[in-house]
């Protein structure tokens, strides 16, 4: 396959993942699409990245992304506890 | 630069400040009276001393190189313009200095018994000195711009002293009235000067001090600025200014008023000094004035009208300081006069003669006042010359000098004065001059009877002044006696060594000098029988318009309030209050902005709405928009 191809199959795979992100609103759901997004960058890293270091990358890329969804699990299950629900919309303590 | 470096001018400007500094800032609470007042007139005195010191090193030099300079630093540098905080001291600036240490050292010492017991005592002896200082910067300045601080210091010292008893609103007002009217003066003082600066540097001249300006004076005649010679348009700027610092017409209503000072500083600013510093602006510019002789017919015009319009109120006055404040505008009339005619050092002569009379006058109306326990009425006086029998005395001598008795001081300067009007105004401008001069003797007369002579009046008892109030007086009676005598010949051949003195007296001279002098007998005669009470009564009654329109000074004050004042006022209250800082600055701007800023805030706080998808959506967006905008 030719970078330009993966690189192509990265950012659709970008754009599905954000506009899934901006659609729903379920947090489990956004954590997923978040991940997806992750994965659309990792691929175009392997895609245009000519040397082996930035291949190596990737492989880090991977590890921050396993280490990043556990986080975000774990914020989504007290939220999901003190808020019991898991709509964003319904969530607005941040609201000023 | 020409001139001989003399650093020791500095010290005659130095001794006041330092004498303000330590009345200023020590005070009531360490100095106390006694040393208060002794640092004052010890200040003063150093610099008289030094003064004197420059004045004998002065005359060493000959007569055609007679110049002292003292460079203090550099004041303004900018490019090609520079002017530097000079120092001169030639015949002009030697004669003021000394008249202006000299005057004010006996008057501090006067004040010192004056001032005894008052709460402001050393507040007092502080404004006096800055004034002191300030009057010596104006006068041995070497340019226009280091005279315009002094010019601007010695107003402001004015104002702190007329408005001495601030605590009585009227005088803190009349404080105010000189100040303001001072400062009209001012406005035409600085545009005459600045249009001088730029029209000199756009002829690549730009140096300032004063050797200079009368070198390059003439380049300016050919020059004509909104249709008028630039000469005359900048001499006539200055003299507008000198209206005001020296109160001619018709700028000068403040004078009158400013006697609510402590009469000391009636003596030494408002009629000794720190009023002749337009008379002596003239003269220190009369190389700019001689390229405008328009200019100076407006001078001699001016100053005879006002002379003879201020000695005309001055008949009828009650209060014995207002008599002779107008007096003192009247006789500031006669300078501006010699000064119109193109006879500086005449003017500079009766400055002179008229600070020694003038001072010793106050000085005396002081000593009565403070005899009196405050009255200035002379209606409620009269019979003062067994009470105070030095006072009347030395009041005398005042009032023999100021009423041109012949061989007296102010004789030999209103003689010189009359004489060169005569040859450059006319006959007119010198009758006028006559008349005034008969009318002067009739009101010193009159204040002179009223106060000492005939019957007392009042029910109050007064007591003869300390020492310390006499014996300056007498020293300022000494020269008012002699002092015209003495410096007749001397100070004339001091200030133009060139020019003859004396020697080619005009035909008509003697003629002149009798007639004016008979003038003068003829005020003191008509005096007399004049002041009797019912004479005045009579007098007052048959022309009570008159006397009405005279005493009320002709209603030039209200005219004033109701041409100047009162639309001002209007104007500043309806348009600049209500309009312009109530309505554009406070309404508009000040509260416009906050309002604006409390209505952003409360609309972009919805914004803020706690909800994550739509920042996530915000997010998406600006990003978006970045993207479109690198790429």
């Amino acid at each position: 396959m030719s970078a330009y191809s993966l690189s192509a199959i990265s950012f659709v795979l970008f754009a599905l993942a954000a506009a899934g992100f901006l659609t729903c609103g379920n947090l489990v759901r956004m954590l997923m699409f978040l991940e997806l997004m992750l994965n659309a960058a990792n691929i175009a890293l392997v895609a245009l990245g000519q040397s082996a270091g930035s291949q190596a990358y990737a492989i880090m890329l991977l590890a921050v992304a396993a280490a990043e969804a556990g986080v975000g699990l774990a914020l989504i299950m007290t939220l999901a506890a003190s808020f019991k629900t898991l709509e964003a919309e319904n969530i607005k303590e941040l609201k000023g | 630069m020409e001139g001989n470096f003399y650093p020791l001018l500095k010290w005659i400007l130095l001794a006041p400040l330092a004498g303000f500094a330590l009345n200023g800032l020590l005070g009531k609470k360490f100095l106390g009276e006694k040393a208060g007042g002794g640092i004052g007139a010890l200040a003063i005195f150093v610099s008289f001393v030094f003064a004197c010191l420059a004045f004998s090193d002065l005359l060493n030099l000959p007569a055609e190189h007679r110049l002292l300079r003292d460079i203090l630093y550099t004041w303004i540098s900018t490019g090609t313009f520079a002017v530097d905080a000079a120092l001169r001291f030639d015949p002009l600036s030697a004669v003021m200095a000394l008249i202006v240490t000299g005057v004010s050292f006996l008057i501090h010492v006067y004040s010192t018994g004056y001032m005894k017991g008052d709460a402001g005592y050393n507040r007092y002896f502080a404004y006096l000195n800055l004034f002191v200082f300030f009057m010596l910067t104006l006068v041995l300045a070497d340019n226009p711009l280091l005279m315009f601080v002094g010019w601007e210091g010695v107003g402001l010292c004015s104002y702190l002293l007329i408005g001495f008893w601030y605590e009585d609103p009227e005088k803190a007002s009349a404080g105010k009235k000189a100040f303001i009217t001072n400062r009209v003066g001012d406005a035409g003082f600085l545009i005459g000067l600045m249009l001088l600066m730029a029209l000199l540097a756009s002829h690549g001249l730009p140096a300032m001090d004063f050797a200079s300006l009368e070198k390059n004076a003439p380049l300016l005649s050919p020059i004509t600025v909104l249709g008028i010679g630039a000469p005359t348009l900048i001499c006539l700027l200055l003299f507008f200014g000198a209206t005001g610092k020296s109160a001619q017409f018709p700028l000068y209503v403040w004078l009158p008023d400013a006697m609510a000072g402590p009469t000391p500083v009636s003596a030494l600013i408002h009629a000794a000094t720190m009023v002749t510093a337009g008379v002596y602006m003239l003269a220190r510019l009369h190389f700019l004035y001689e390229l405008a002789p328009k200019a100076l017919e407006v001078v001699m015009l001016v100053g005879c009208f006002t002379a003879f319009f201020a000695a005309v109120i001055g008949l009828v006055q009650k209060d014995i300081k207002k008599v002779l404040a107008y007096s003192t505008v009247s006789q500031l009339g006669y300078m501006f006069m010699a000064a119109g005619a193109g006879a500086f050092s005449a003017s500079i002569f009766h400055l002179a003669t008229h600070a020694f009379f003038k001072a010793l006058l106050f000085l005396g109306a002081g000593s009565v006042i403070h005899g009196m326990s405050g009255e200035q009425d002379m209606l409620k006086m009269g019979g003062l010359k067994k009470e105070m029998p030095f006072t009347f005395l030395l009041m005398a001598a005042g009032w023999l000098a100021i009423a041109g008795v012949p061989g007296l001081s102010g004789f030999y300067s209103k003689d010189l004065i009359l004489e060169k009007v005569f040859e450059h105004g006319g006959p007119l401008v010198w009758g006028f001059g006559v008349l005034t001069a008969g009318m002067t003797a009739f009101y010193t007369t009159r204040l002179l009877i009223l106060t000492f002579l005939r019957d007392k009046r009042g029910p109050k008892h007064a007591h003869e002044s300390p020492l310390s109030m006499t014996l300056p007086m007498a020293v300022l009676g000494v020269l008012a006696l002699a002092g015209g005598f003495l410096l007749k010949d001397g100070l004339l051949a001091f200030l133009e060594p060139g020019a003859a003195h004396g020697a080619e007296q005009a035909p008509h001279a003697a003629k002149l000098m009798m007639i004016s002098v008979a003038a003068g007998l003829a005020g003191i005669a008509a005096a007399f029988p004049l002041t009797r009470t019912k004479t005045a009564v009579f007098l007052k009654n048959t022309m009570s318009h008159i006397h009405e329109l005279v005493f009320q000074k002709f209603y030039v004050d209200e005219l004033y309030g109701l041409l100047i004042i009162r639309p001002l006022r209007s104007i500043s209250d309806k348009v600049l209050f209500g309009l312009v800082d109530a309505g554009l600055i406070d309404g508009s701007l000040v509260n416009g902005s906050g309002r604006a800023c409390s209505w952003a805030g409360r609309k972009l706080s919805r914004l803020q709405n706690g909800r994550l998808d739509v920042y996530a959506l915000v997010f998406a967006i600006g990003v978006a928009v970045m993207l479109f905008w690198i790429i």
